[in-house]
């Protein structure tokens, strides 16, 4: 029910200017066509503001949809914004826009259509384009903040002298959207900034994979829900300073949140190369905790874990959780490798058979000759051996690269797994 | 949330969107059908539309043909033309904004 009282503001944020363009006394159009363009423009325009609302990282939205589902809506609305803009164009004036052209409605209109097209392609095509992921955030914020300004200088001189609300509702949007993007780089920063946490230890965990242990520093650190994630934000580079998405490793009974465990593997610039080199005593910001990938609060008497690569870092702050809880729900694991010696903390689970009711299946691409685990990808058939065959109070938690990802949602549906049982964690999506 | 979900709410909401710039293309044909269905012996315009012709008649006609303004602000691919003619009978002239939209729409209508 929260979702759905989240999804009506959103759309209720996306139509109002169209909303309000319908109410306008003598509105312009006389000619359908000409009226389906502007329309598709005032959707487009409410939809490329509201698009900054939906990663500003507010909690109680996150938390009701999960941040990768708030990511993902994110960039399907791109494509949606992309859809109603071209429609606007086709309708009103056909033809390939001209940010040079000599009039200037045109010339803002097309700066902020090529803009967003721009931002699309690279962020689908950021790996091929071999744009670094630093890189690609600056541009991507510079190329939004683009978008908005240029769709704002594009539609004010149309509703200045309006005298219904559009004139103040065009430029309350803008400010909203650049806000929220102000906000995110410069207030919570700000904010951040006074509640320091520091390096204490930085282990190599095998597998290209790094444990940076954080402690708060004069503060009380943060309480979390084990499988939630944390964007670490790390001191270099001032403004261009870097910020990722981990999730916490660690229990969340650990130390009262005062000490956090962040494993990051090297995926890319700043994890191959600036996170071996953070030394203890360096400070890092941390925000969070985000995301709803938690089994706190689910009713569930069995619990099983689907972990691919990097995605067993939740798993693991799941399992440490209900170790220090004396939780004991029968948990199984299935842990997706390409061999053993690329499965991250593999001794240290195998340990944890021992404190928990915890069964640990391997399932490893190419794993040695000897080695005890199922072999080959995930399947239907691999889960059905190893879990019993109700599953109706058994909740599902996933997390792993999207392959992985999709292969487990048809997985899952061939199981009969109702959605509600299935909880997902996508990362790696840019 | 699954990301089948989310793709399919997408869709949907993309769908929805498109169908409501649909409506306000059909809201507008079926005013026109209604005013032209509606024609009486005095046609005078309805209580809230501005006549447009009068008002391009009153403001503009003395120094503009209406010949003019055919080819740049009727048909396809006008819309562009149209917003800046509102631009410029806005920025110009002693109509208001809404009579300024008023003769912006007549001189657009085919």
């Amino acid at each position: 029910m929260r979702s759905l009282g989240w999804f009506a503001v959103f759309a209720a944020a996306v139509v109002l200017p169209l909303a309000l363009a319908w109410a306008v006394r003598g509105e312009l159009w006389s000619n359908p066509t000409l009226a389906f363009g502007a329309a598709c423009g005032w959707l487009a325009f409410a939809l490329l503001a509201a698009e900054f609302g939906l990663v500003t990282r507010v909690r109680a939205a996150a938390a009701a949809f999960g941040s990768d589902a708030l990511l993902l809506f994110h960039r399907a609305m791109a494509f949606a914004a992309l859809a109603l803009l071209a429609a606007h164009i086709v309708a009103l004036a056909p033809g390939l826009p001209n940010p040079l052209a000599s009039s200037a409605l045109e010339r803002w209109g097309a700066l902020a259509l090529w803009s967003l097209a721009a931002l699309i392609a690279l962020s689908l095509w950021r790996r091929q384009l071999r744009c670094a992921y630093e890189l690609w955030l600056v541009s991507h914020r510079v190329l939004a903040a683009v978008v908005v300004l240029a769709s704002f200088a594009h539609v004010w001189p149309l509703v200045t002298r309006d005298t219904l609300l559009r004139g103040p509702i065009v430029a309350g949007y803008t400010a909203l959207a650049l806000g929220a993007l102000a906000w995110q780089r410069l207030v919570r920063p700000a904010w951040l900034a006074r509640r320091a946490w520091e390096v204490v230890e930085n282990r190599d965990e095998g597998a290209s994979t790094r444990t940076l242990v954080v402690r708060a520093v004069g503060h009380a650190g943060l309480r979390f829900a084990p499988g939630q994630f944390v964007w670490l934000r790390t001191e270099r580079r001032g403004l261009f300073a870097q910020e990722h998405p981990i999730s916490i490793a660690s229990s969340a009974q650990l130390d009262g949140g005062r000490t956090l465990e962040l494993s990051i593997k090297a995926l890319g610039d700043w994890s191959r190369e600036l996170v071996p080199r953070m030394a203890p005593g360096e400070r890092v910001r941390i925000d969070g905790p985000f995301g709803s990938f938690t089994p706190d609060g689910q009713p569930a008497e069995r619990l099983v874990l689907v972990a691919g690569g990097i995605g067993i870092t939740p798993m693991r702050s799941i399992l440490l959780t209900m170790r220090d809880r004396g939780d004991r729900r029968p948990v199984t694991l299935f842990y997706a490798a390409n061999r053993r010696a690329r499965a991250v903390f593999a001794s240290e689970l195998e340990a944890l058979r021992a404190e928990l009711a915890f069964e640990l299946v391997f399932v490893f691409e190419d794993p040695e000759p000897a080695q005890a685990c199922e072999r080959g990808l995930l399947s239907a058939e691999v889960l059905r051996r190893h879990l019993p065959q109700d599953l109706r109070f058994t909740q599902f938690f996933v997390c792993g690269p999207a392959p992985m990802m999709d292969a487990m949602e048809r997985i899952a549906a061939q199981l009969g797994l109702p959605s509600r049982q299935l909880h997902t964690e996508r990362f790696d999506m840019v | 949330m699954h990301a089948r979900n989310v793709r399919l709410t997408a869709a949907g909401f993309t769908l929805a969107l498109f169908a409501l710039a649909g409506a306000a293309a059909w809201r507008v044909d079926s005013r026109k059908t209604a005013a032209a269905s509606s024609q009486s012996p005095d046609p005078s315009p309805a209580p809230r539309e501005l006549d447009g012709r009068a008002l391009y008649e009153q403001h503009c006609a003395s120094c503009h043909a209406l010949d003019e303004f055919a080819t740049t602000y009727q048909g396809p691919g006008s819309g562009v033309a149209v917003l800046e003619l509102l631009e410029f009978l806005v920025d110009h002239g002693g109509a208001t904004t809404d009579e300024d939209r008023a003769i912006a729409r007549f001189l657009a209508a085919p």
